[in-house]
Parts: C-alpha cells; sequence; structure tokens
C-alpha cells in the first residue's frame, strides 16, 4: 500500500494549487471494497455532498458509499452542509459483472470539490484512480488530478504570483 | 493590438502584502468577441457594451463565497447603473442549475453560463489558480483594469467604483 501523500500546509494568505489542497490514494479493502483517503491541507474542506464515484471500466458499479460524519456547516441557501477537514477516509462498495481474475486493472473516476476557508472554492476536480483487481493493495493515483481546464504554466504569463 | 494599461489600481487582493502584478494582456478585441449564453440559451456578445464598465464576476452555485457576494454585486448594480456600469455574472455551472439558483434569488444583473468555458476563460483574465469567486473590471473599449481573487471588499469595492466611473462630480 501506498501512503497519501501529504495535503500541503499553505504560507498564510497563499492560495494552493487544488492538486495540493486535496490528494488522494485509493486501495482494496478486500475484493468488494475500495477504500479512498483524501488528506485536506490546513484551512480548506471538502462538501460531502460533492463527491461522486464512477467506474470507466465497464461492468463495474458502486453499490454503496460509507461516509465518516462530518463538520455541519451553515449555508443561505443550502441550509446545513457537511463538510470535512484534514482527512476522510470513503468505503466504496463495488460489484462487477465480470470475473476479477479476467480483468488486471480497472478505473475509478473520483471526483470532489471544496474551498479555502480565505473564501475561494475550487472547481470539481477528478482523480482517475487506475487500481488492480483481486486482493492485492497495489492502488496507483496513477494520472495526478485531472482538471476541467488545462492550467497555464506561471512563467511567461501577464499574471505573476 | 495589446492594450497598454497603465492604470495600477488599489487591489484588496486576498494574497496580503503581495507585491502589484500586471493585469492581464488579454486584447480587448479578443474579449470584446468572447460570447457565452444567457440562461434562455442565447448567446451574448462581451462586446455588445463597448461604452460601459463591465464588472465580470466569475462565480458558480457550489461555491458559497461566490453565492455571499451577490447581494454586494446587485447592490453595486443598482447604485452605479446611471454611471455606465454592467455587472455580469458568468458562471461555472450548467445554465439550467444557474437558471434554478436565480429564480429563487434577487438579481439584477446579467447572468451568463457555461460549464465548460466559464473557468478557463476566466483564466485567460488572470485567474491562475481557476478558483472562484473571479472579479474584473473592464473600462469602455475593453482594457481590463482590476482583478480579484476571492470575496470583494464591499467598501473597496464602492471606492473603487466611485473613482473610476464617469459621473462622479
Amino acid at each position: 500500500m501506498f501512503a497519501p501523500p501529504p495535503a500541503v500546509a499553505a504560507p498564510e494568505d497563499e492560495l494552493l494549487d487544488v492538486e495540493q489542497a486535496f490528494t488522494v490514494t485509493a486501495r482494496m479493502r478486500d475484493a468488494n471494497t475500495i477504500e479512498l483517503d483524501y488528506r485536506i491541507a490546513p484551512k480548506y474542506y471538502l462538501y460531502r455532498k460533492r463527491f461522486k464515484f464512477e467506474f470507466t471500466t465497464a461492468g463495474w458499479r458502486v453499490k454503496a458509499r460509507k461516509y465518516p460524519a462530518g463538520k455541519m456547516k451553515q449555508d443561505a441557501t443550502f441550509g446545513y452542509v457537511e463538510t470535512y477537514r484534514d482527512s476522510v477516509r470513503i468505503l466504496l462498495s463495488i460489484t462487477s459483472k465480470a470475473k476479477v481474475e479476467d480483468l488486471s486493472y480497472f478505473e475509478l473516476r473520483a471526483t470532489s470539490q471544496g474551498c479555502a476557508d480565505i473564501g475561494i472554492c475550487y472547481p470539481p476536480q477528478t482523480h482517475r484512480l487506475r487500481m488492480k483487481t483481486g486482493l492485492t493493495e497495489i492502488v496507483l493515483p496513477e494520472s495526478a488530478a485531472t482538471l476541467p481546464f488545462s492550467k497555464p504554466p506561471r512563467t511567461g504569463l501577464p499574471f505573476g504570483r | 493590438m495589446l492594450a497598454v494599461i497603465a492604470l495600477w489600481l488599489d487591489q484588496p487582493d486576498r494574497r496580503g502584502s503581495a507585491p502589484p502584478i500586471p493585469l492581464p494582456a488579454i486584447s480587448p478585441g479578443a474579449f470584446y468577441a468572447s460570447t457565452f449564453p444567457d440562461l434562455q440559451q442565447r448567446e451574448q456578445s462581451l462586446g455588445q457594451w463597448p461604452q460601459d464598465w463591465l464588472l465580470v464576476n466569475f462565480w458558480a452555485t457550489w461555491c458559497v463565497p461566490c453565492r455571499e457576494e451577490m447581494p454586494l454585486l446587485a447592490k453595486m448594480q443598482a447604485k452605479y447603473a446611471q454611471r455606465h456600469l454592467k455587472v455580469i455574472g458568468i458562471s461555472a455551472d450548467q445554465t439550467t442549475k444557474a437558471a434554478n439558483f436565480a429564480q429563487n434569488n434577487a438579481i439584477n444583473y446579467l447572468l451568463l453560463a457555461d460549464e465548460s468555458r466559464a473557468i478557463s476563460f476566466s483564466q485567460r483574465l488572470g485567474n491562475l489558480d481557476g478558483a472562484l469567486p473571479y472579479s474584473v473590471l473592464v473600462s469602455p473599449g475593453g482594457a481590463i483594469v482590476w482583478t480579484h481573487a476571492g470575496p470583494m471588499d464591499g467598501p473597496a469595492l464602492d471606492a473603487l467604483l466611485a473613482s473610476q466611473l464617469p459621473g462622479g462630480g
């Protein structure tokens, strides 16, 4: 099993890249359960209702999700919403029509969305997790965060930081 | 031709003591050529108000700080409409989501929405982090004269508009 990359603490008032603010790793807990570990940087949080999980490998399906209790936050529009800070472990109960031994890997798209306490919110962030079937614990966040946009390089831009 | 922007305004930037940052170099032509659908799915060109000051605010329904600052934007729209201010909210939501939100909230300024292009367009206007809310002030002629990442401070925004818009006496 690979240790989750740590979410980075930001210097005062400096906004982290979304890939640094929220990191995730996953492993097969058993043949039918995926364990996702999100690390959340200090002063950042994720919304429970904004998580989304889907397989891109045919035949696989998320049957149930198990979340720990989060912290309730008052929202003027949506009422109380549940948020997570520091870390959150989510368990996905999965089913498959395929025989496990017939597949070497399958892919899970894990989407999350969060904000920083300074009043900034990031667009939904999708991680593509390529996982090995069976009971092995090899789990690779093979691709980095797959953002819904292409972030320009910082150098050479009209804007500096 | 790229606009040469010499105007450096005091930016109430969330990054505190960071040195002033140059304004985005998107040309007025490129800015005005951009179009987004409104909540009735009609394409609206940002170039249809070349004589007005545009306060363009990028937001989303999933962004609580964005929603919290919308009353401030509505207030500024009402206060400065006669001084040629047009507030435009560009949502990073699906149009239907933004429309549902608008139905339940008193918003007196134009709302546009494009889930796939709003963030990338904001990045062209200097929003390096791609985070929301993000706002820019565009002068008549299409030059970006001010940008701000994060929630805006009401008195600071009011003072900025009072100092920049014509007809202030």
